[in-house]
């Protein structure tokens, strides 16, 4: 038996090895390069041959976080904005797509269909479309809200302050079908007698929302909760594609203000500093990512 | 064993003619230059039985490209760079000198000034001027003349007077086309318009912090902001989208190269120049004197690894011929940097021959970011002002409080970017 049981974890660390050393050729050592391309000066100078670099021990975290680089703060600012925006949309449009197309209805299967459309299409696509409706003068959306007289004035969208609100919305976008989809699996595996419990009690809607609803799918929003975070927080397509890869400060966020920093400015050793740090923060989300994970398993 | 050692030789032959034949070359993509290179490449096969493969790629994609060129020692044999690369790339050591070969190509007497002296920084010669990128100043001659505005406008009042009669006219609302993200260029056009630079002369100063970079930026900010001359939807614009609103009769000035008759059916543009609608003339300065305008545009560089040095010299010099410096012309509708080649026939067809007269005069008196090991890692930094401005304008916070405070802030973002190579 203990052959069996030896065997078949050999036969399994063989199956998993190649996976490990992906990882480690892909993840581990460029994430060890970049922590020891942080504490060197390399730039444009030094690429031929990074090793000759100076070593400049943490004049790079400096910079970066120092008034010169107080761009790194704004930037963590707004991301944090971002993120904590993105999670709520959707998480109210997911969980009310739910349960609207969690009741029995003529054409539901369809209108289920139609809502992942935005999930399925490459995001490009839908971030390219949402950009020409967002352009100032020849977008649709400041035309029909000119039209039915809700504004005077076309609003910059893409520009200033409004560049913000617009990534939220262009990450809401891309994201949410994921929440709808999940929560409505989840809608699904609460038995229905629950209900019919509550109905018999006397339960308000909002009583059994609270009571039933919401506690028996929290465990799948904790878990969106937490992926949509990271995922928004190292995200660059939304705002790179909505900006033209020119954002104003507002939708300038820490991915995108790396990738500027590192391959715009040429400044690596400042960019692997702030990706360090960066790194860090999503440190922090994945460790509450597995602690919720074990926790659920509990 | 014979016959297999026979195989080899062979093999080894084929493959040392095949390399000793090809030659690799990195282009940017742009409207036109697929249409060159294929007949180039056609004509210098043709002409020396080298074969050259291009790879084509963005302006936004080369500059990664050629890091890892750089990075890796891989790369391709011949490199289009952007003139404002030149130093930086100098300075990495992974290009050719080509100083003690200026005589081969010609001697630098060939060349427009301008151009030439983006070749490389310490008087030496890593780079050749391809084709040159003037930014001259492009309007509408006709309202000009249908309102008895100075014409063309040389100074920055003139420019300010004729788009605030043209608006007050109700003729365009927003006369003037500057783009509002990217390469626009004009950060630099504005200030050496008002006697003063990026860097101090000495290469050791940034002077983004002086009253007259202050003053340079202000008089753009305020077309924007003051006399609301520029429209808030450029921050959303390039050079494509400002042309075709120049044909579309939205703009009455704007600062593109030669190319700017390609973004409209050439029907258009011809017809527009037939009937002297547009007018070519160096940008204004904010006193006659000042005028003068950015000339950029790409030269060529050879890869010090390269194992075909002659092959790629071979291929440049064919590239600086009139007749092909003619057909780049012909093409892509940008200016020689070969003085001579502006006396082949396609300079001197109608309706274009005044035009290509005006750039070539342009271009003798443009002016260029410095030629500094530096400026790559600074150059990011000028299109960011533009965004700044813009946002600042669409937030309701541009004044000059705020125009001083984003120079201080990439007075201090360049300074640092000039110091990192020290």
């Amino acid at each position: 038996m203990a052959s069996i049981n030896s065997k078949s974890k050999s036969f399994a660390y063989r199956m998993v090895l190649p996976a490990i050393l992906l990882s480690i050729i892909v993840h581990f050592l460029p994430t060890i390069w970049g922590v020891i391309i942080s504490f060197r000066k390399l730039n444009v100078y030094y690429i031929s041959d990074w090793t000759k670099a100076p070593f400049v021990g943490f004049a790079n975290y400096e910079r970066a976080m120092s008034s010169l680089g107080s761009v790194f703060w704004t930037s963590l600012g707004y991301t944090t904005i971002f993120v904590v925006l993105s999670v709520i949309g959707c998480f109210l449009l997911g969980i009310l797509g739910a349960i609207l197309l969690n009741k029995d209805f003529k054409g539901r299967n369809l209108i289920r269909g139609l809502l992942l459309i935005p999930f399925i299409l490459p995001g490009v696509v839908s971030l390219t479309n949402i950009r020409f409706m967002l352009l100032r003068d020849w977008g649709i959306v400041n035309s029909l809200l000119m039209q039915i007289g809700i504004i005077d004035e076309p609003i910059s969208w893409l520009t200033g302050r409004m560049a913000l609100f617009t990534i939220i919305i262009g990450n809401i976008w891309i994201r949410w079908p994921l929440w709808f989809i999940t929560i409505l699996g989840g809608l699904q595996s609460i038995p229905g007698e629950l209900y019919e419990a509550a109905k018999v009690d006397g339960a308000t809607r909002w009583q059994t929302f609270k009571k039933i609803t919401l506690p028996s799918i929290s465990p799948v929003i904790t878990i969106l909760t937490v992926l949509t975070a990271l995922w928004s927080f190292n995200n660059f397509n939304v705002p790179f594609i909505l900006t033209g890869g020119s954002p104003s400060d507002a939708a300038n966020i820490l991915s995108l203000n790396i990738w500027i920093r590192s391959f715009r400015n040429w400044d690596f050793g400042m960019g692997a500093a702030m990706s360090v740090v960066m790194m860090l923060f999503m440190l922090i989300l994945i460790m509450t990512y597995l602690r919720l994970s074990k926790l659920e398993e509990a | 064993m014979k016959k297999f050692v026979t195989i080899l030789f062979l093999v080894v032959i084929v493959t040392g003619i095949i390399s000793a034949t090809s030659l690799d070359f990195m282009m940017m993509s742009g409207s036109g230059a697929r249409e060159f290179a294929k007949e180039a490449v056609k004509l210098f096969k043709e002409e020396t039985g080298i074969d050259v493969n291009v790879e084509f790629t963005s302006w936004n994609e080369g500059w990664t490209k050629l890091m890892a060129m750089v990075a890796s020692g891989e790369g391709p044999d011949v490199t289009q760079v952007g003139t404002t690369w030149v130093g930086a790339l100098q300075a990495t050591g992974a290009f050719e000198n080509l100083t003690g070969d200026v005589a081969y190509f010609g001697g630098s007497d060939d060349f427009l000034g301008g151009p030439w002296s983006t070749t490389g920084y310490d008087n030496k010669v890593y780079a050749l001027p391809w084709f040159a990128d003037i930014r001259a100043l492009v309007y509408r001659k006709d309202l000009m003349e249908k309102y008895d505005l100075p014409n063309p406008p040389q100074t920055w009042g003139d420019l300010l007077y004729a788009s605030m009669v043209l608006k007050e006219k109700g003729e365009i609302e927003y006369p003037v086309g500057l783009r509002g993200r990217g390469n626009g260029h004009y950060v630099g056009s504005f200030l050496w318009q008002n006697n003063t630079d990026i860097i101090s002369e000495d290469g050791e100063e940034v002077i983004l912090d002086s009253e007259k970079a202050f003053e340079s930026v202000k008089f753009w900010a305020d077309m924007l902001g003051e006399y609301e001359l520029m429209s808030p939807s450029l921050a959303e614009m390039g050079h494509d989208e400002i042309c075709v609103s120049f044909f579309n009769g939205d703009v009455a000035f704007m600062y593109p190269g030669p190319w700017f008759v390609l973004k409209v059916e050439s029907e258009i543009s011809e017809s527009w120049l037939e009937n002297d609608k547009v007018g070519v003339a160096l940008q204004p300065g904010k006193n006659r004197d000042l005028r003068t305008g950015f000339v950029g545009g790409s030269d060529l560089m050879i890869s010090a690894s390269s194992d075909k040095k002659e092959a790629a010299k071979k291929w440049i010099k064919f590239l600086l011929e009139p007749e092909i410096q003619a057909l780049i012309a012909e093409k892509m509708f940008v200016s020689p940097t070969v003085k001579v080649a502006y006396e082949e026939p396609f300079f001197g067809e109608e309706p274009y021959a005044e035009m290509w007269t005006s750039f070539k005069e342009i271009g003798n008196a443009g002016s260029h970011y410095p030629i500094h090991p530096a400026w790559g890692a600074m150059e990011r930094f000028v299109p960011e002002i533009i965004v700044d401005v813009f946002s600042a304008h669409a937030n309701g916070t541009l004044n000059d409080a705020k125009i001083r405070s984003l120079l201080e802030q990439y007075d201090k973002e360049l300074q640092n970017a000039l110091d990192s190579y020290k």
